[in-house]
């Protein structure tokens, strides 16, 4: 049956009788029912004023329906005979908000083609791993997901750790982190892909399992337990976001000459580039993970400009990078999401341990 | 610095010590030193014209310094004249601090290791500009003294460098095509992805210049000269190397994409970037 949404009451109201009954289900039988799926909220980073203006993705038809809030609408969303309901929070401009409780192997695939087709203004958060452990610091830490792709190796040569992939529960979890993480062989391998947390309110709570590209999956009684997740990890990451931006390069002339500010971020490795044309070559191949078009030259041996463009929004981007660090050169009206997907796919496809500074506000991430 | 002049790393050397830039030192920003122009254009107290590359202020120190980036061969009397004839009443007006009443000034050369006896040679017998060496075992060191107590203290000892940055201005005339080349490439990879270029694939170099040089418009026209030499000679190797191969016009509009693989189109593009190279390195060799 299909339940028509008309107002944010309604629709809190309505996710979490949804919340309410897959946690009854959980606890009574172990699983959902057939068709009944958990809520998930994606967290979607937006430089789009007219939803109409996003292409639908291949095989997909998109009918939007306005509800009595302008900054609420409900996306129809159909491929062949499947379709799902999506209700999309555009309250924050900025950071949007998607909530589903239809199936995810329908709905994660949707967004993310949706999110990622080139330069349509949307973009996931990309969240590195030291800001999803710092996530497990305030709340109740329940469990995390690792995974590593290391996409630099050279044929014919072995690395310790090619690819890493783990998911943990349960109590243990701080502990094993913490031990994974202090392994002088693996440290540079443990990229945080998702962690659990519970947000506990007088007896009510929710438990998310947030991955690192945005998505909340949300279990237990409070809405507004879930609600209070998703916006406490919006406001850090815009905090986060906007020191970035500080930092953009801008160039402005008056009377006399040219006025300038802005300086470059720096992600510092932790584990040092061996090879660094072949570092280049896979960093500017253009294609995922990266998504980055350079040209490059060498300044000397060990220092290298780039010149290039961020495929996924379009925008300019210049890098100088040596064995030890990338300096990341914003110009002005450039989207901080840019830095922090370097940095997070630098973490998970080469060093974990990566972070990124900027001159003038200290560390980043 | 392979494809960058002395004044290109010189002025960027300069900015960057203003910064805090990873691998370069943040001498100036320690002292509370920010950029306050790029090539300002002002009157001496003699009413002439000067237009020094930098000017910095700091308001912790109420002091203004004027730098001065000398990449070429020598330095002209004339310039030196004029520089020398620069006063605080000149900067006042131009300068953000809280109480200019106390404002100072010094005005320093800042020039390579070979080139600064030359310097010193010129400026030795009238003038006494404070000169900031940059050296290629890699550091910086200094002739002369600074007026402001603390800013000549904070050069007394060699300071090392290694990398310096070399965004904060991209490039001039007198840097290699090859340098120049990345920021040209990299614009029509820009446009085309944008669907931005009305017209065709064919570039006027000012246009082009304008795009890629936050300072275009400021630059003298000397200097504007030979960089249209230089962007024209850039996008004739593009020709030659059928960039143009990569790039078709969308169909039903008077817009332009590119055609083949985005990495397809890099590749070519580096390609170019490394030829560029090494007709500068045959030709050097030749001269």
């Amino acid at each position: 049956m299909k339940i028509l949404i008309k107002n944010r009451k309604e629709l809190s109201e309505y996710l979490e009788s949804k919340m309410l009954s897959s946690q009854e289900q959980l606890e009574e039988e172990g699983e959902l029912e057939y068709k009944q799926f958990l809520l998930k909220t994606y967290l979607i980073e937006s430089s789009v004023s007219d939803l109409n203006s996003i292409a639908a993705p291949e095989g997909f038809n998109i009918h939007i329906q306005q509800t009595q809030d302008r900054t609420l609408q409900i996306l129809n969303v159909q491929k062949d005979s499947a379709k799902a309901t999506f209700y999309l929070d555009t309250v924050n401009p900025r950071f949007w908000l998607i909530h589903t409780v239809d199936s995810s192997s329908f709905t994660t695939p949707f967004i993310q083609k949706y999110v990622s087709s080139v330069m349509n203004g949307l973009d996931h958060p990309w969240l590195p791993t030291q800001f999803m452990i710092g996530l497990s610091q305030k709340d109740e830490f329940r469990g995390f997901t690792l995974k590593y792709d290391e996409e630099f190796v050279k044929e014919g040569k072995e690395k310790a750790i090619e690819n890493l992939s783990m998911r943990l529960w349960g109590k243990a979890a701080p502990h094993v982190l913490r031990t994974l993480k202090k392994d002088h062989e693996l440290k540079n391998s443990i990229a945080i892909s998702g962690v659990g947390i519970k947000h506990s309110i007088d007896g009510d709570y929710a438990i998310d399992d947030i991955a690192s590209w945005g998505r909340f999956t949300a279990k237990g009684t409070s809405i507004d337990g879930h609600y209070f997740i998703i916006q406490d990890i919006q406001k850090r990451y815009s905090e986060k976001i906007e020191l970035i931006e500080k930092s953009w390069l801008d160039y402005s002339s008056d009377a006399i000459g040219f006025k300038f500010r802005g300086e470059p971020l720096t992600i510092v490795f932790d584990k040092n580039i061996e090879d660094l044309p072949a570092f280049l070559d896979e960093l500017l191949a253009s294609r995922k993970p990266f998504r980055l078009w350079g040209v490059h030259k060498f300044i000397n041996k060990d220092f290298a400009k780039i010149v290039g463009i961020d495929l996924h929004t379009g925008h300019k981007i210049n890098l100088e990078i040596t064995k030890e660090w990338v300096r990341i050169y914003l110009p002005k009206g450039s989207c901080g999401n840019t830095a922090m997907r370097l940095l997070t796919n630098i973490q998970h496809h080469y060093d974990s341990e990566a972070v990124l500074e900027s001159g003038e506000y200290g560390r980043i991430i | 610095m392979e494809g960058l002049s002395e004044h290109t790393v010189l002025v960027n050397g300069m900015i960057g010590l203003c910064t805090k830039t990873r691998g370069w030192p943040s001498t100036l920003k320690d002292l509370g030193y920010k950029v306050e122009y790029l090539e300002p254009t002002f009157l001496n107290s003699e009413g002439k014209k000067v237009n020094p590359d930098i000017l910095f202020t700091s308001n912790k120190l109420i002091h203004a310094l004027i730098t001065e980036c000398k990449g070429g061969v020598s330095i002209e009397n004339e310039q030196l004249e004029k520089y020398s004839k620069i006063n605080v009443e000149n900067v006042r007006n131009w300068v953000s601090v809280y109480d200019a009443s106390k404002l100072s000034l010094d005005l320093c050369l800042a020039s390579y290791e070979e080139l600064s006896e030359k310097i010193l040679e010129n400026i030795d017998s009238q003038y006494n500009f404070p000169i900031l060496v940059f050296s290629l075992s890699n550091f910086i060191s200094k002739i002369n003294k600074f007026s402001n107590s603390k800013l000549d203290q904070a050069f007394s000892t060699p300071i090392e460098i290694s990398y310096p940055p070399t965004e904060f201005y991209p490039f001039d005339d007198e840097d290699d095509v090859s340098l120049i080349a990345l920021y040209i490439l990299r614009e029509l990879a820009f446009l085309a992805l944008n669907n931005l270029h009305n017209e065709s694939v064919e570039f006027e170099p000012d246009e082009m210049l304008d795009r890629i040089h936050p300072m275009w418009a400021n630059i003298h026209e000397t200097k504007k000269k030979k960089l249209r030499s230089k962007t024209k000679e850039i996008l004739d190797e593009y020709k030659k190397e059928q960039l143009s191969e990569h790039l078709a016009k969308v169909k039903g509009k008077n817009t332009w994409q590119i055609t083949k693989s985005m990495k397809a189109f890099g590749d070519k593009c580096n390609k170019i970037i490394k030829e560029l190279t090494e007709q500068k390195k045959i030709s050097t060799y030749e001269e």
